[in-house]
């Protein structure tokens, strides 16, 4: 009986060890850039997204297409110049979406897509924005995510030519 | 200086999410000394003529010109393009798994899905399920080169509707989500699932989805290609999710569209299981042609975003 009992706190711990605090590696890595770092209020923001496996297994890659303008599969955090969270369009309404059906990304392969980030923040005020985008990669109560680098958009008056009139990133 | 270049030739052609269109060759593009331009579709024996003329004072109009320098070219392309498809036939309710503040709940799906909502799946945990379409590229290729899609969205719409109120959600027309469709570049296979998620809170959920599937092929055998169209598939889904005793159910369906507007079966998962055949070329293809719009070539000025608003 106190065997059993000493298994079960074991177990027990083990449990708690895994949903509270232990670290999950992530599969992927994730980079994102902009070719566009400068771009005039109202105009749409587009980021690029780089998704790699760096694991030895086959991972998912999905992607679920929101309202056309993002994808689901990532978190994205959006925050002014004073660090406050940029305002964001309220998904508990509901919105349409796609799934794009079953992606499985091999070890060391990258998958390059483009996100639409103004359909979710508002980035209509002039200013300069920072961007951090995030992918689930642990259930229970605390989740981990994996998180990508930083970039900075700056967004001009809507009357100003933007210093970079680079094209947005071609995918090939 | 004065070329003339026979076929179905254009001066560029480089999509992207935000934009794609077609730069048209140029009678001033001709005159130049050197010019670059990109042939859409195969075709042998095509044209290419150069001339060039100086001015010598005396010499009558034909005396300033040279002869002109005569070629003719074979251009290859895919053979015996296609698109093969896998399609369910019914819409579905499908309860979605939730996370944290993420709410899951039943959802209208063109397809089959289980597990969590996207934004609460995981690597070991993923969103899975049948898709509503699948789109395999059929074609033998002229040597190295990727198949690629890209799906145009004409028109979306869903409605939510309870006693006294409603909310409607339009799509503008553009490429959906990127391109590459899915950001595949040679894909075996691409799919599409359109969703909605099912509030409690409405009685009614319709959906009417219309498509256009573009396949393109673009060669990687030399530098500076560009993805030329093969052909395209329109298709639909159109269902509805209605809300009695606090319990959805979903009708109607999803197809590949032939041109005389009926639904084609070709690709049908029946309902016994039994599946398509592989490889087989569905009757709904059209294949790309110089004389249909923007020489048959897919053209957005971007992505095709949702938005909703209340109504009453």
């Amino acid at each position: 009986m106190r065997a059993f009992r000493g298994l079960f706190l074991i177990c027990f711990a083990y449990a708690c060890a895994l949903a509270y605090g232990q670290t999950v590696k992530s599969p992927w890595s994730i980079e994102i850039s902009t070719d566009r770092p400068t771009v005039a209020a109202g105009s749409d923001v587009y980021i690029r997204v780089k998704l790699t496996n760096i694991s030895d297994e086959v991972v998912d890659c999905s992607t679920f297409d929101l309202g056309g303008g993002t994808d689901r599969y990532y978190q994205f955090d959006v925050r002014d110049e004073n660090g406050a969270p940029v305002k964001k369009r309220d998904l508990s309404e509901p919105y349409p979406g796609s799934w794009r059906g079953k992606c499985d990304l091999e070890p060391g392969k990258t998958l390059e897509s483009t996100k639409l980030v103004s359909w979710l923040h508002d980035l209509s005020k002039p200013g300069k924005y920072r961007i951090q985008i995030s992918r689930r990669i642990s259930d229970g109560p605390n989740p981990q995510y994996v998180k990508s680098n930083t970039i900075t958009i700056t967004v001009l008056p809507a009357d100003s030519k933007p210093t970079t009139d680079e094209q947005p990133p071609a995918q090939r | 200086m004065t070329w003339t270049v026979g076929g179905t030739r254009i001066a560029g052609y480089a999509p992207t999410t935000p934009s794609a269109s077609v730069t048209e060759l140029t009678d001033d593009n001709l005159k130049q000394a050197n010019i670059t331009y990109h042939w859409v579709y195969p075709k042998e024996n095509i044209p290419v003529t150069y001339k060039y003329c100086v001015s010598i004072p005396g010499a009558d109009a034909d005396g300033q010109c040279s002869l002109k320098a005569k070629a003719a070219f074979e251009v290859d392309g895919v053979d015996s393009p296609s698109i093969n498809i896998w399609n369910e036939f019914l819409a579905h309710v499908n309860d979605l798994i939730g996370c944290d503040l993420e709410g899951g709940g039943p959802t209208l799906v063109y397809g089959n899905l289980r597990g969590p909502i996207p934004v609460c799946a995981t690597p070991t945990n993923p969103t899975r399920g049948i898709p509503g379409i699948t789109f395999y590229p059929i074609g033998t290729q002229p040597g190295t080169g990727n198949f690629l899609f890209a799906q145009l969205i004409n028109s979306d719409v869903v409605e939510y509707s309870r006693i006294g109120a409603t909310r409607t959600c339009t799509t503008i027309t553009g490429v959906d989500s990127d391109y590459p469709y899915d950001n595949k570049i040679n894909p075996a296979s691409t799919s599409d699932s359109p969703t909605a998620p099912l509030p409690s809170t409405y009685s009614t959920v319709v959906r009417n989805f219309n498509a256009t599937m573009y396949l393109l092929w673009q060669s990687t055998a030399t530098a500076n290609t560009i993805p030329v169209p093969l052909g395209y598939i329109p298709w639909t889904f159109d269902g509805t999710a209605t809300q009695t005793d606090g319990k959805w159910t979903a009708t109607g369906s999803g197809a590949p569209v032939e041109s005389d507007g009926t639904a084609s079966n070709d690709g049908l998962i029946r309902s016994d299981g039994a599946l398509p055949d592989a490889g087989t070329p569905n009757d709904a293809f059209v294949l790309a042609a110089p004389t249909q719009p923007n020489l048959g070539i897919p053209v957005w000025g971007g992505r095709a975003v949702t938005n909703c608003v209340a109504g009453r």
